[in-house]
């Protein structure tokens, strides 16, 4: 792998456990219209510290870390500038609500405004990844992916700030994304092996790779331990981020680009 | 109107790399940095003991996907169709890397940028051809105006080319003959 590419496996992948804990403190928000507590406020310090993390290793994918600001130059037509500005609203309403728990004047709205930016943030990620040179991926696909990991590590590590009552939401949510994401995942290379000899190379890619089976053996763990009505394992979400991370260090190491087959079969 | 692109005639091309040499000289790159670059055509197209290749750089695409996918907005193109990259700008986030079919923009590591074919556009602006385009030997890489020049009988997606008329690569091909066979009958 490309070890520059390590900045944004970390960027997409802690912005995106981010954007699942918001989503799911303001469905139990919606749901159980639950009080300030300790642990949603430590839950909210998490989001925060999490996409503070993000941001910052994703400086470090830059040649030129100081021009960052300017990331924002190109709105009107970048899919990677909307997605800047787009967290960038995300951090700021996330310590916006932060705020408000810790003050106990929680906000029913600012929670769901949060959730929907962080989602719309995650869509820009998944439009900006669907490169024009990465044929595999030209498509919706990453933001499919990408919304498998939001809704499976989001619920995942934010059993570790609600009480037991709350894993059965928690559950709810997990069972069906755990069997659709091992799914997808399972069936995607298989599909690409049909398409151009570029995405053939990309499908055999992951085929032969430890990193996707590990990934899809994470996935499978979770489908057999989740059980609807028993609580969460502690150990069971740091095997579900141990197989994202391998998932993403895949996904940006082993889809080919268009332009390597030059002078090749197409 | 004026439409300028590279037209690569694999049937004169001998794979001297002199169109490659040329270009890192005009700009001076770094060790290891191509702008253009040789591609020997697979055996599977070109199934022949003779082999041919395509010269290529920069496709200066009608809508480039560099452009459209750049951040900070370091790709500009003019009215002549070339796509030119402003290395001050470039902030080295390598998206256009990923978004460009052809693989044309390149990572300077040691200067933090990207960099690419400029179609040598200030040459162009004074009456000179491209550094690659002078180099060639054999006039396998010509520089062609699509609004005035007479293109017919070139292809646009030649075999071992992707096919992605989404961007519309400027450059125009004249693929390779069967190479003359000598039989000595028995």
């Amino acid at each position: 792998m490309d070890t520059r590419e390590l900045p944004l496996i970390l960027f997409t992948l802690f912005t995106q456990i981010a954007v699942g804990m918001a989503v799911f403190a303001a469905v139990r928000q919606w749901v159980t219209v639950e009080g300030p507590t300790i642990r949603s406020r430590n839950e909210w310090i998490a989001i925060l510290v999490l996409i503070g993390l993000g941001v910052f290793a994703a400086f470090f994918h830059l040649g030129k870390p100081l021009g960052a600001i300017r990331m924002l130059a190109n709105i009107g037509s970048a899919w990677l500038s909307r997605e800047i500005l787009s967290f960038g609203i995300f951090g700021a309403l996330s310590a916006v609500t932060f705020y408000l728990v810790f003050t106990k004047a929680s906000n029913g709205w600012l929670f769901k405004v949060t959730a929907l930016v962080g989602l719309l943030a995650v869509f820009s990620t998944g439009m900006a990844y669907a490169s024009a040179g990465l044929d595999a991926i030209h498509n919706i696909l990453p933001l499919i992916l990408f919304m498998l990991t939001v809704f499976t590590l989001g619920p995942a590590i934010a059993s570790y700030f609600v009480d037991e009552k709350s894993h059965a939401g928690l559950v709810s949510i997990l069972v069906p994304t755990l069997l659709t994401s091992m799914i997808v995942r399972f069936l995607v290379p298989f599909i690409w092996l049909s398409g151009s000899a570029v995405m053939r190379t990309t499908g055999q890619n992951f085929l032969a790779s430890p990193l996707h089976w590990l990934h899809i053996v994470a996935l499978l763990v979770g489908v057999f331990v989740v059980r609807p009505g028993k609580s969460l394992p502690k150990w069971l979400p740091i095997v579900l981020l141990l197989g994202e991370l391998l998932g993403r260090i895949a996904f940006f190491a082993l889809v080919a680009s268009s332009g390597a087959n030059l002078g090749g079969m197409y | 109107m004026t439409r300028y692109a590279f037209s690569v005639n694999a049937e004169l091309c001998i794979g001297c790399s002199s169109c490659g040499m040329a270009c890192k000289n005009q700009y001076n790159l770094e060790p290891g940095m191509v702008w253009r670059k040789l591609y020997p055509l697979s055996e599977e197209i070109y199934p022949h003991k003779d082999r041919a290749f395509y010269s290529l750089a920069c496709n200066h695409c009608d809508q480039p996907a560099c452009l459209e996918g750049c951040p900070v907005g370091a790709y500009s193109q003019r009215e002549d169709g070339i796509v030119v990259h402003n290395q001050d700008t470039c902030i080295g986030c390598r998206n256009c890397l990923r978004n460009c079919p052809f693989g044309a923009p390149r990572y300077n590591e040691a200067e933090g940028h990207v960099e690419k074919c400029s179609m040598c556009w200030e040459r162009i602006d004074e009456g000179l051809l491209p550094a690659c385009v002078q180099a060639c030997p054999t006039q396998a890489l010509t520089l062609v105006d699509l609004d005035k020049d007479d293109v017919s009988g070139t292809v646009q997606y030649p075999p071992g080319f992707p096919h992605r008329p989404d961007v519309g690569p400027s450059t125009r091909f004249r693929l390779p003959t069967a190479p003359l066979m000598v039989r000595r009958d028995a």
